[in-house]
């Protein structure tokens, strides 16, 4: 037994290892743009940039778009898959994790050739019709993580006798949505959103080559040009993943109908 | 007219028939259980009922009303599941109020009909937990009222009971009856526990294979079966093929015995009918009334509190049971004794021979079986 717990402990040191101090190095380099002593002068820098406000500003509104569209477009499908026709849920598993099969480059090539200026439907021409495709963009993107969340919140629910208990009740299929199957799966519904959230706030390859401000090639630019003040810009992004990895846990604890 | 008509339901999953030709009528305040071993299809006709399953063919009536093509929520009936299926983010008021306010009913009324639901169901502390928080038997509880608050027209029971144990079943079984019987409402109830069918209904429907075997009171199918299907799976009953030695008469010949039935046997002479005599209704003893007798070998005895149970091989090889009760159960034959099984005419049931659990029960020579 105490053989096993030092070797648990080793094993547990060596990842802590492994994981933070590449974290401590970034955070002591960070610390280092004055010239002899330690300060926070990268990170004033970057809260000073206008371009961070504003790129971050508009990862954020994308993600709240991105997690509705994916939630209206995700739920009723998980639901209806499961009720109306469980066999095709392999299948239609397997198509929500194409996405991490197929890479971001080749879905986006693939939109500029469909929706480019030479295509019938030129949303590439102008900033809400290239906002909107790098929407649907991060759709896809987070579909296998949006899919799994709901998919386990309809498990854990016993989806098809509540939804018969609520038609026998009278419950029309808006109502059931509503009042029983969503507030039934909101953790699941909050951790697929959170996790869609840190994708859109990170991701460079939709946005960049959609010429868009978002702040994936913000960072990017950031880390092309700048010494210091990557490091701070990589350290608040993994704060803000943190937090949000943190509310996912919290949420995730709290009892269902408290 | 009855309040509840089905008639000639017949659901098909592809090349699977799981009901066929299922005709039920039903009164007003009636209480009617669907009986059969898993599979044989009561719980479609349930969901039929219910509007969850859409029937391959016939129709669904309720008070005049001919519902079969209505969805469920336009139907007005209350369902109670085997798995409660109560709104985990509800608590036990806003579960029982939750047909209600889909209904549109005001706020006052709501509150009135849940605390008098909550009396009903004698959970009038609980009002403010969640489902997660009650024992399985006040969650079935809950799941009553919820159902009934809506005033449904019929209330359809899918095993309601399968899922608690042994003693809750039985409080909570006579609960559900003495609630429908103060709302007077018409139910149907399935269920695959033979005491629970007998206990609660005014009227059994046996089922196997997706056909009816036999509809009637818990009385008269338990003693007058008509199939060996019924015969065996409601109680235990030695079915014996017996010889017909008389066109329209009542004498059969099982073996070189020959024995008295309770009514003419309808037959070719010489045919083979299967009869059915339940084990309490021979004596070792020759009792008043009991003319037939069978010659019998102990195999081996069974204590089982009240009773004791014998199993016996009948002349011809044919396996039988046999229950002592009372003071004949201290002193009962060992195995290998030499018996002889005396019985009444009316004891030996007569068995349809075009029953469908003829089918489900094979034809071979009979035998005792039951749970």
């Amino acid at each position: 037994m105490k053989g096993g717990t030092l070797w648990r402990r080793i094993v547990l040191g060596v990842m802590g290892l492994y994981l933070f101090v590449p974290l401590l190095g970034v955070a002591e380099f960070s610390l280092r743009m004055r010239r002899g002593v330690y300060s926070f002068d990268a990170f004033a820098a970057v809260f000073a940039d206008g371009r961070f406000r504003e790129t971050f500003l508009y990862s954020s509104a994308l993600a709240v778009v991105t997690v509705v569209i994916g939630m209206v477009l995700i739920v009723p499908a998980a639901y209806a898959v499961r009720l109306y026709a469980p066999r095709l849920r392999a299948m239609v598993e397997f198509v929500t994790l194409l996405p991490l099969v197929v890479p971001a480059i080749v879905i986006v090539f693939g939109y500029m050739r469909l929706f480019g200026s030479q295509s019938w439907l030129p949303l590439t021409d102008t900033e809400i019709g290239s906002d909107a495709l790098l929407a649907f963009g991060y759709v896809i993107l987070a579909l296998p993580y949006l899919y799994r969340s709901v998919d386990a919140g309809l498990t854990s629910m016993d989806v098809r006798n509540l939804t018969e208990a609520a038609e026998s009740l009278g419950a029309r299929p808006w109502t059931i949505m509503l009042r029983v199957v969503l507030p039934n799966i909101r953790t699941a519904l909050l951790s697929g959103a959170f996790l869609t959230a840190a994708i859109v706030l990170g991701e460079f390859t939709f946005a960049s080559l959609l010429n868009r401000p978002g702040f994936g090639p913000y960072m990017q630019l950031l880390g092309a040009n700048r010494a210091y003040e990557p490091a701070a810009l990589s350290l608040v992004a993994f704060a803000l993943t943190w937090g949000l990895m943190v509310l996912i846990g919290a949420f995730s604890g709290r009892r269902t109908g408290a | 007219m009855s309040f509840l008509t089905v008639h000639g339901l017949r659901k098909a999953f592809g090349p699977v028939v799981a009901v066929q030709d299922f005709s039920l009528e039903a009164e007003r305040g009636e209480f009617i259980s669907l009986l059969g071993p898993s599979g044989c299809g009561k719980t479609t006709v349930l969901r039929m009922i219910a509007g969850f399953e859409r029937p391959t063919a016939g129709r669904v009536v309720i008070d005049g009303e001919d519902v079969t093509d209505l969805p469920t929520r336009a139907r007005r009936i209350g369902m109670v599941f085997q798995s409660y299926a109560l709104f985990p983010n509800l608590t036990v008021e806003g579960n029982i109020a939750f047909g209600l306010k889909v209904a549109g009913i005001g706020r006052e009324a709501i509150a009135t009909r849940v605390k008098e639901m909550l009396g009903l169901i004698g959970l009038q502390q609980l009002g403010g937990r969640y489902p997660m928080e009650l024992s399985g038997g006040q969650q079935q509880r809950v799941a009553l009222a919820r159902a009934v608050a809506i005033r449904p027209r019929i209330l359809l029971l899918d095993e309601p009971l399968s899922a608690l144990d042994a003693k809750i079943r039985v409080s909570l079984r006579e609960e559900v009856r003495g609630i429908q019987r103060e709302l007077g409402i018409t139910a149907i109830f399935v269920t695959h526990d033979q005491e629970e069918a007998l206990a609660l209904s005014h009227r059994v429907v046996v089922m196997s294979e997706g056909w009816v075997e036999q509809t009637g009171t818990p009385a008269e199918v338990y003693r007058t079966p008509r199939t060996p299907f019924v015969a065996t799976f409601v109680g235990t009953a030695n079915v014996l093929p017996c010889r017909i030695e008389a066109a329209a008469g009542k004498v059969v010949r099982y073996g070189a015995a020959r024995l008295t039935a309770g009514q003419a046997v309808t037959g070719a002479v010489g045919e083979i009918v299967q009869f059915a005599v339940r084990p309490e209704a021979i004596g070792l003893q020759r009792f008043e009334g009991a003319s037939n007798s069978l010659a019998a070998v102990v195999q081996d005895t069974r204590f089982l509190g009240p009773v004791v149970r014998l199993r016996v091989m009948l002349e011809g090889g044919l396996p039988a049971v046999v229950d002592v009760h009372g003071e004949g159960a201290r002193d009962v034959p060992a195995a290998g004794a030499a018996v002889h099984l005396w019985f009444r005419p009316e004891s030996l049931q007569v068995l349809d021979r075009h029953g469908h659990g003829a089918r489900a029960a094979g034809s071979g020579p009979g035998g005792s079986s039951g749970p």
